[in-house]
């Protein structure tokens, strides 16, 4: 029992020496389904939910996931990282209106969520992850479902950058991504990798220049949008509003209403070496949008007749 | 006394089935958050760090991760793994302008890290660099995710007496304050070859090839790779011993996407945009295009490049 104790103690000790000492805070925090928020969030003596956890974390820390469980939702006000590298499910399930993250964090904070499940399981709904203020966002390795709301929505009130790969967004009754700025003047841009958008009732990913001035540079890279209410990939922007652009490569926009819909004067997609198959429209540019393909695109199987875009040069 | 030989016979157990036994050191060692350096890194008796597990391994051996936790900043000074296959967070927080991983081992030393997280603290305890190669054959770098480090990956065989080699797939290098990765030839040839590797918001330089030697080619491949929001410069290229192959990758969203001073670039299937401008290849670099790039969106500096025939 004494020995117990002390292999404890000195464990413990150990612990505090490798973290920054003498805090209240500190730069690793620990939840499991089996802590305490009442703890101090060491290796120990985890917390119970990501809110603890991140209450206790140092700017620029780390919260380090032990085991399966549901975290709950969290309010981020600082840089931080969620890290479950594969230890089982890191949940959240989101209901009552609410969001499963939400990001209100500092003008120079980056922010980093890998592999976490974010699930709305009705009973009010909500969205998923929020991001009103901070630097960047980069989400990796997550899987976000059946929320009422957007499955990620980057509303950035200023300039911030979006990154997102290796990651599942399905089955949210409205858009699975939507980037949505806020401002005067402000930088905005989304870059997407490897992401899978499934069968949510609004757009695949729309970027909406409407809420700012500025630019919005958006590219999607190896991903697909299938099964989408609208469209599978959907630009929004007017003259006056932030010329807003999107780049489409080795992607594919399937089984939609719109393979890609994009509408007003200072929206332009431009599309290369994807497929657009099996969607109601193939494409639709309205109001001055401009469409441009790389002439390597496969556009067969619509329901439209499959109208060719204007090409520009590859170089 | 009977719970110690509870825990003597499986640890003899494990000792019996390791390959190398009565050693000092073990072909296979094991690190835990719930461990102690004391320990002889065994299964059932796990040690602490990094550092202290490798201290423990035979060249050669492996350190395998037990369970999510940080294991503090190793120096490698052998042919080593170390391996975190999914069992949770395998952790580095740095600071205080520290180095993560110093890999200095010897000229026929291959090195293997997989599913490491790494980050710098920052203000106010200072960050640091991720992952510093000075010496060995070569490093493979899997699965790992380096953020808000001033240098990610450092490949600078400043002290090596050989060729030299740096895989990274599967990576994510994100929120450098100064540069995501930093490949320098130092006369010696080198290859560096990144797939499947995202660096994202360096505040100045995203990919960088230089040298300090005119002499030793420097190849570098990149496919299937995403370099956006580099503040200064997504490709930088600058050395003349240098030759980039960039392949099926997206360069968005930098000061200049791809900049090169001296050596080649060469362009194919990939897409740049978004850039302050493209690209630029002065005042000795050559960026040569295969003429199937998406080069558009960009505010300047978007002409077709030079372009060389597919084969």
């Amino acid at each position: 029992m004494i020995k117990a104790t002390r292999f404890v103690c000195l464990s413990a000790l150990l612990c505090l020496c490798l973290a920054v000492p003498a805090q209240a805070q500190l730069a690793r925090t620990f939840v499991s389904s089996l802590g305490n928020d009442a703890n101090d969030c060491q290796r120990l003596t985890p917390c119970r939910t990501f809110q603890g956890a991140h209450d206790k974390t140092l700017a620029n820390g780390e919260i380090t996931v032990l085991d399966p469980g549901g975290y709950g939702a969290v309010n981020i006000t600082k840089a931080i990282s969620i890290i479950n590298d594969g230890v089982g499910e890191a949940g959240v399930l989101v209901s009552g209106g609410l969001s499963g993250m939400t990001i209100n964090a500092g003008a120079s904070d980056s922010i980093s969520l890998r592999g976490l499940t974010i699930k709305g399981i009705g009973f009010g709904g909500g969205d998923g992850i929020v991001f009103n203020t901070g630097s960047s966002i980069t989400i990796e390795n997550c899987a976000i479902r059946t929320l009422t709301g957007p499955g990620i929505r980057f509303l950035p009130q200023g300039s911030g950058r979006l990154a997102v790969s290796n990651t599942v967004v399905t089955d949210n009754a409205s858009s699975g991504i939507t980037v949505a700025p806020v401002g005067s003047g402000i930088t905005v841009s989304a870059v997407l990798s490897r992401v899978e958008l499934h069968n949510n009732t609004g757009h695949g990913f729309i970027a909406n220049g409407g809420g700012s001035t500025g630019t919005i540079r958006t590219t999607i890279a190896d991903s697909v949008a299938s099964g989408h209410g609208v469209a599978g990939f959907a630009l929004s922007a007017f003259p006056g509003e932030a010329p807003t652009s999107l780049m489409v490569v080795r992607s594919v926009t399937a089984n939609n209403a719109w393979g890609f819909n994009l509408n007003g004067g200072n929206a332009t997609l431009r599309a290369g070496q994807s497929a657009v198959t099996g969607n109601t429209f193939s494409w639709a540019a309205d109001n001055g949008a401009v469409l441009r393909s790389y002439g390597d695109n496969n556009i067969d199987g619509n329901a439209d007749g499959d109208p060719a875009p204007t090409t520009i040069a590859k170089k | 006394m009977t719970r110690c030989r509870a825990v003597l016979v499986p640890a003899l157990l494990a000792l019996c089935l390791t390959a190398w036994p009565a050693q000092a050191q073990l072909a296979r060692t094991f690190v835990s958050s719930l461990g102690n350096d004391a320990n002889d890194c065994q299964r059932q008796t796990p040690c602490r760090t990094f550092q202290g597990a490798h201290d423990q391994t035979l060249a050669n051996g492996e350190i395998t991760v037990l369970d999510p936790g940080g294991y503090g900043a190793v120096t490698i000074t052998k042919a080593i793994s170390i391996i975190n296959d999914g069992v949770g967070e395998a952790g580095m927080l740095i600071s205080g302008g520290l180095t993560g991983i110093t890999i200095n081992a010897g000229a026929n030393d291959a090195v293997s890290l997989r599913g490491l997280t790494l980050k710098g603290l920052g203000a106010p305890f200072g960050s640091g660099v991720g992952i510093s190669f000075r010496n060995g054959k070569s490093v493979t770098l899997e699965n790992c995710t380096l953020r808000n480090l001033t240098v990610a990956v450092s490949f600078d065989p400043l002290f090596a007496t050989g060729p030299t080699s740096l895989a990274v797939t599967n990576t994510v290098v994100a929120d450098s304050l100064n540069t995501g990765i930093s490949i320098v030839g130092r006369g010696l040839a080198m290859t560096a070859v990144l797939d499947r590797v995202e660096v994202h918001n360096s505040n100045t330089l995203g990919l960088q090839v230089a040298s300090t030697s005119a002499s030793g080619s420097v190849r570098v491949t990149v496919s299937e790779s995403v370099i956006a929001n580099s503040g200064t410069t997504g490709i930088s290229v600058g050395s003349e011993t240098a030759g980039v192959m960039v392949s099926r990758s997206m360069v968005a969203n930098n000061g200049t996407g791809i900049g090169v001073t001296s050596g080649t670039v060469r362009l194919g299937a990939s897409t740049v945009t978004g850039n302050g401008a493209g690209w630029s290849a002065f005042p000795n670099g050559s960026l040569l295009s295969y003429g199937d790039n998406n080069i558009d969106g960009n505010t300047a500096g978007e002409a077709p490049p030079p372009s060389i025939a597919t084969k």
